[in-house]
């Protein structure tokens, strides 16, 4: 079965799940008091990123940084939110081989600037009954993502001219789920948020940039696509702006 | 601990802080008295009452409209769309100049895409540049969602009939500049309110200088009295008025 379609029945499944249960909840008289409330939303949150870059010829390589999570979205009936949203992270590498166009080092040293774009579904964990610490979220997400990369060290100076205005560019096709749990600890003070989730993200194109005076120039570029892959992994702490 | 601390710190010390100005409101409210040095006649009844009341605490505060018509959105937006036009045909001149054209213009509408910019234009100068929409749709009394929402809809007029003459739309850029712009913009807005409800020059300065909009007339924001001292002859107390929206105001009005 192609892989949408299983998306597709798993999101019309989770719609329906968590509208029956928000019909329960509505009853319930704590619901007034939890996350919940029909509307426009606006979170943010910032955290721990790690993450696992997978290719052919790296097996496993595993980085750190920071992240800035915000997220724009809807919610409806009591039960499920559409949201747009993004996770910007910044991460240090060190001694990673690093595989781009015909390149191959094996010990670079990178700062790296990931961002993924995206659009989702962020639904009410069904069965569970929300209290004030209790208010567990699903999220669902698809999206596009890149990764700038500066290279600060290499092994290999033949192969890339060291430049703090050369950069490499990977773009691709991402897909995350999330898991959050939202606390409210009363009306006036707002409602903060702990969240995990995991990205993968699938390196498709590859530029080889530098700045230029008016916009950047592209050296070099591959959009053969390629099989490396990047799973993240974010653990957010935010609050609900609104 | 060490918050617990620092919170009593903080609290004891708005609490010196008051107590001061009650006391000096207080000392500093000088009996009016006449000519002859009568304390009660009609003449310091008078002066009394046209007096100027000292020591008020004011707060500077957005004023949002709920009911804003589509057709000063419409306009609203507009505004925003001539200035976006005339903003990029100046700053960006020789790009047009050397990269534009009529045919990228249509083209390049229907191809958004990642852009290969630095973290420079995609996070600092797209951020800036959408905390002033926000700033400025909250300047016209909208709340917080529908500043972001218009700044959203500003964004996309940008990116999609204007930017297009040169480049393709950005997707960072889509969301970049009306969502970190405007969370910026709530911390700026904040900030500058705080900042020109003090009683200081230089305060006042730095917080027009982050929301530039509050000086314009069109914006809603205004002075309210938050406290003040009370003195008079029978009572010396400090006065604190607040207010506070009721989540189902709507609800309740319909009822």
């Amino acid at each position: 079965m192609n892989i949408r379609y299983t998306q597709i029945i798993i999101i019309f499944f989770l719609l329906l799940s968590t509208r029956i249960h928000a019909e329960d909840i509505s009853l319930s008289k704590n619901s007034m008091r939890t996350l919940g409330e029909d509307g426009w939303y606006l979170l943010t949150g910032a955290g721990y990123s790690m993450g696992f870059y997978l290719s052919k010829t790296a097996s496993k390589k595993s980085f750190r940084g920071g992240n800035l999570a915000t997220a724009f979205g809807y919610f409806a009936w009591n039960a499920v939110a559409f949201e747009i949203g993004s996770y910007l992270s910044v991460n240090y590498y060190d001694g990673v081989p690093i595989q781009a166009f015909n390149w191959y080092d094996n010990d670079a040293r990178i700062f790296s600037w990931d961002s993924a774009f995206y659009i989702g579904i962020r639904a009410r964990i069904p069965v569970l009954q929300p209290q004030d610490y209790v208010n567990p979220f699903i999220k669902i997400f698809y999206g596009r993502g890149m990764g700038v990369y500066y290279f600060t060290k290499l092994s290999k100076l033949n192969r890339i001219y060291l430049s703090t205005k050369r950069r490499l560019h990977i773009k691709g096709p991402l897909f995350g789920i999330s898991v959050s749990n939202f606390f409210k600890l009363n009306r006036i003070a707002p409602q903060w948020f702990i969240e995990i989730t995991v990205v993968t993200q699938i390196y498709w194109e590859q530029y080889y940039v530098q700045a230029g005076a008016l916009l950047p120039i592209v050296l070099l570029k591959d959009s053969a696509g390629s099989s490396d892959h990047l799973i993240q992994l974010h653990i957010t702490l935010g609050l609900k702006v609104f | 601990m060490n918050l617990f601390l620092k919170s009593i710190t903080i609290i004891t010390i708005l609490c010196l802080l008051l107590i001061a100005d009650i006391t000096f409101a207080a000392e500093n409210q000088q009996i009016p008295e006449d000519r002859q040095g009568n304390k009660n006649s009609e003449e310091v009844k008078k002066k009394e009452k046209n007096d100027t009341p000292q020591g008020l605490k004011t707060r500077f505060v957005q004023i949002t409209r709920e009911n804003i018509s589509i057709k000063e959105r419409l306009l609203t937006v507009g505004l925003v769309y001539v200035f976006q036009w005339g903003f990029y045909g100046a700053s960006q001149y020789n790009n047009i100049k050397k990269n534009g054209s009529f045919k990228n213009w249509y083209n390049n509408i229907i191809h958004p895409h990642l852009d290969l910019d630095d973290f420079d234009y995609n996070l600092i100068y797209h951020t800036i540049a959408g905390n002033y929409y926000y700033l400025f749709y909250r300047s016209r009394g909208y709340s917080i969602a529908a500043s972001i929402l218009w700044s959203f809809v500003s964004v996309v007029l940008f990116e999609f009939t204007i930017e297009t003459l040169t480049e393709k739309p950005s997707i960072q850029d889509l969301y970049q500049t009306p969502i970190l712009g405007s969370l910026l913009g709530i911390g700026f807005e904040f900030l500058s309110r705080l900042l020109i409800s003090i009683d200081n020059v230089v305060a006042k300065i730095f917080g027009y200088i982050l929301n530039p909009f509050a000086l314009f007339n069109f914006s809603y924001y205004e002075y309210r009295i938050e406290s003040g001292p009370v003195v008079n002859k029978h009572f010396s107390g400090y006065k604190i008025s607040f207010r506070f929206d009721l989540p189902y105001k709507k609800n309740m009005v319909s009822q």
